[in-house]
């Protein structure tokens, strides 16, 4: 009884914060240690591959998958749509204003510091976010937040902060340390018919046969968004690939765009600090 | 308890991870290798769900006689009468790993109804064919 | 307060399940493919029933979805059990209405145990 309480108490919180509580028995939030945790695990576990080349995830750690992939970044599949998206950032909106106008630097070289927590509104942006908001605040409407002119945009963004280093930052507030004790749960969280967890595959079975599939390890997981895949023929978002992730273990996904998705995107991106970003990238 | 498990899974990780990288062939595995009996009954029944994507799936983890991926989430499944000689310890992999192992990435394939009481049965007696 | 509500949902659905194991086996075996005859001769398949069931089971996937753990099999039992109501089918009906209140209990159990469960997995 006690515990359902205690849940539906929780629940409550949850309501009222949009973000799933910070848990009661963990000590306090500590992502610099988690980090060291985790990036050395997999430097432990993969002591054959170099820091860096965790951003190619199942190329990294299999070498099969990688002599494919080499011969198929002779015409990576993704450069139309990564043209298309320099096309249409530079492109002026209708007040005259572009994408350019909303951001740092106009825009280049900056994606590595996404997604950013936003002290103003206690929300994590994440690039596609940031979009979304330039948009709506130049009159415009908001993108499909999955895939087409959205992912485009964002792999032309991406593509200008190559050789840069992620560099997401938490700062110490407690709005910002509870989105990323929600997105830390939830990866570690068993969700679905099938009782799986983020870590179950990405952690215990990193580099592992998956059927067809290598598994990518945890680190680096993100590092390479937006992605050409050739299950879906076009280049989609990281939320596009939660919700598929998801889905798999029978779990009913989120919508691409939820909090929950958002806190997970600050998460595992926090975990990539420190790698290059290398996006679009391109996966099977 | 705490440090063990961690430290159990990476040590796991390590020495299961390592063969992979710059493994580009995989291992021979007894995946086409001779002597496949002619299955019936029950445990045809049980070899259609275990290679079934939507039941079973087992082949997605586990490579076993007659599977056409090489998955290595799991152990190989092979010898199984020598391995487990008591039914009931099959079964109880089947119907909910986690009891012998916490940490497991095996689904719970009785707890949660993926399948039946009937059809795990089905599915051991296939597992007794490898 | 929804906390006495799970508790009774709880309950209710030990006490269907119980004495009902082929039902529920029928059902995760082939969704009612095999089960029409079996299902109708023991549960008489009323409106009521049916109504009763479905009404439980929503509860409960209400219930799930406040956790952040609902589970795909469950909506798909849901759309089916409804879809077997309209064509007036009442025991197969709530049969599949009975099965997805049991996942969908299964989901709140999995979101319950893993609100301190996930510790033991974080890497440290
Ligand atoms: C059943 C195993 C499984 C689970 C559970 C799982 N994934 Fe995946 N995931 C895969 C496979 C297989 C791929 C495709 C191969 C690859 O790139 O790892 C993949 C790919 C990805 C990718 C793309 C990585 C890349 O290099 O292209 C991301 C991001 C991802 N998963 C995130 C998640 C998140 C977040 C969760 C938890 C919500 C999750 N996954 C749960 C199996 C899983
Ligand atoms: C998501 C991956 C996964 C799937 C799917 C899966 N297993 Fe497993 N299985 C494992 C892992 C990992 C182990 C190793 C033991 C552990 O984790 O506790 C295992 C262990 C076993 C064992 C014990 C083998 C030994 O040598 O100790 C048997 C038997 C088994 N699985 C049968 C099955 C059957 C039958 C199915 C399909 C109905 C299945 N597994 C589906 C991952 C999986």
């Amino acid at each position: 009884m006690r515990r359902v309480i205690a849940a539906v108490a929780a629940l409550a919180m949850l309501a009222l914060t949009g973000a799933a509580p910070a848990p009661a028995t963990a000590g306090k939030s500590n992502p610099a240690a988690d980090l060291k945790a985790f990036q050395d695990y997999f430097k432990t576990s993969f002591p054959k591959v170099p820091f860096d080349d965790f951003v190619n995830g199942p190329y990294a750690v299999n070498k099969g998958m990688r002599a494919q992939w080499e011969q198929i970044m002779q015409f990576p599949p993704y450069d139309f749509e990564l043209a298309d998206g320099k096309k249409l950032f530079e492109t002026k909106f209708a007040n005259g204003k572009s994408y350019g106008d909303c951001f740092p630097d106009k825009g280049i070289g900056i994606a590595q510091t996404y997604p950013h927590f936003d002290a103003k509104t206690g929300q994590v942006v994440t690039l596609v976010d940031a979009i979304n908001a330039c948009r709506v605040t130049n009159g415009e409407a908001k993108l499909d937040v999955s895939k087409g002119p959205m992912a485009e945009i964002a792999a032309y963004m991406v593509s200008t902060s190559h050789g840069k280093r992620f560099d997401v930052t938490i700062p110490d507030d407690p709005r910002a340390l509870a989105a990323y004790e929600a997105g830390k749960q939830f990866f570690y969280s068993r969700r679905g018919q099938l009782n799986f967890s983020c870590a179950s595959c990405h952690v215990q079975s990193a580099g592992k046969r998956l059927r067809g599939d290598i598994i990518a390890p945890a680190l680096g997981l993100v590092a390479a968004f937006p992605i050409y895949r050739d299950a879906w023929g076009n280049i989609g978002t990281l939320g596009r690939r939660f919700v598929e992730c998801n889905a798999q273990v029978r779990a009913v996904a989120f919508k691409p765009d939820s909090t929950i998705y958002h806190d997970l995107e600050y998460f595992l991106t926090y975990m990539d600090n420190g790698l290059p970003v290398t996006g679009p990238g391109t996966r099977p | 308890m705490r440090l063990t498990i961690p430290v159990l899974l990476l040590a796991a990780a390590a020495i299961l991870a390592l063969p992979e990288i710059g493994a580009a062939q995989q291992k021979p595995t007894a995946a086409g290798s001779a002597a496949v009996p002619a299955l019936t009954g029950s445990a045809l029944a049980g070899q259609k769900l275990a290679f079934s994507r939507k039941k079973g799936n087992c082949l997605a983890c586990h490579t076993m006689r007659g599977s056409d991926v090489p998955s290595n989430v799991g152990p190989e499944l092979v010898n199984l009468k020598a391995l487990f000689p008591h039914r009931k310890d099959l079964v109880a992999i089947v119907t909910n790993e986690q009891a012998r192992n916490p940490q497991t990435v095996m689904p719970p394939f009785g707890k949660n109804l993926i399948l039946s009481a009937k059809e795990i049965q089905e599915v051991v007696d296939f597992l007794y064919t490898l | 307060m929804k906390g006495s509500e799970i508790m009774r949902r709880r309950v209710a659905s030990g006490a269907v399940a119980a004495p009902l194991p082929s039902a529920l086996l029928c059902l995760v075996l082939g969704l009612g493919l095999a089960c029409g005859f079996a299902g109708a001769a023991r549960a008489a398949g009323t409106q009521a029933g049916y109504d009763a069931a479905i009404k439980a089971a929503e509860a409960a996937e209400h219930q799930a979805g406040l956790t952040h753990d609902q589970w795909t099999p469950t909506v798909e039992a849901l759309k089916a059990a409804h879809a077997a109501a309209a064509a007036k089918d009442f025991a197969k009906a709530t049969e599949l209405a009975q099965h997805a209140e049991a996942l969908a209990q299964l989901s709140i159990a999995q979101a319950q145990s893993e609100q301190t469960a996930w510790h033991s997995a974080v890497l440290r």
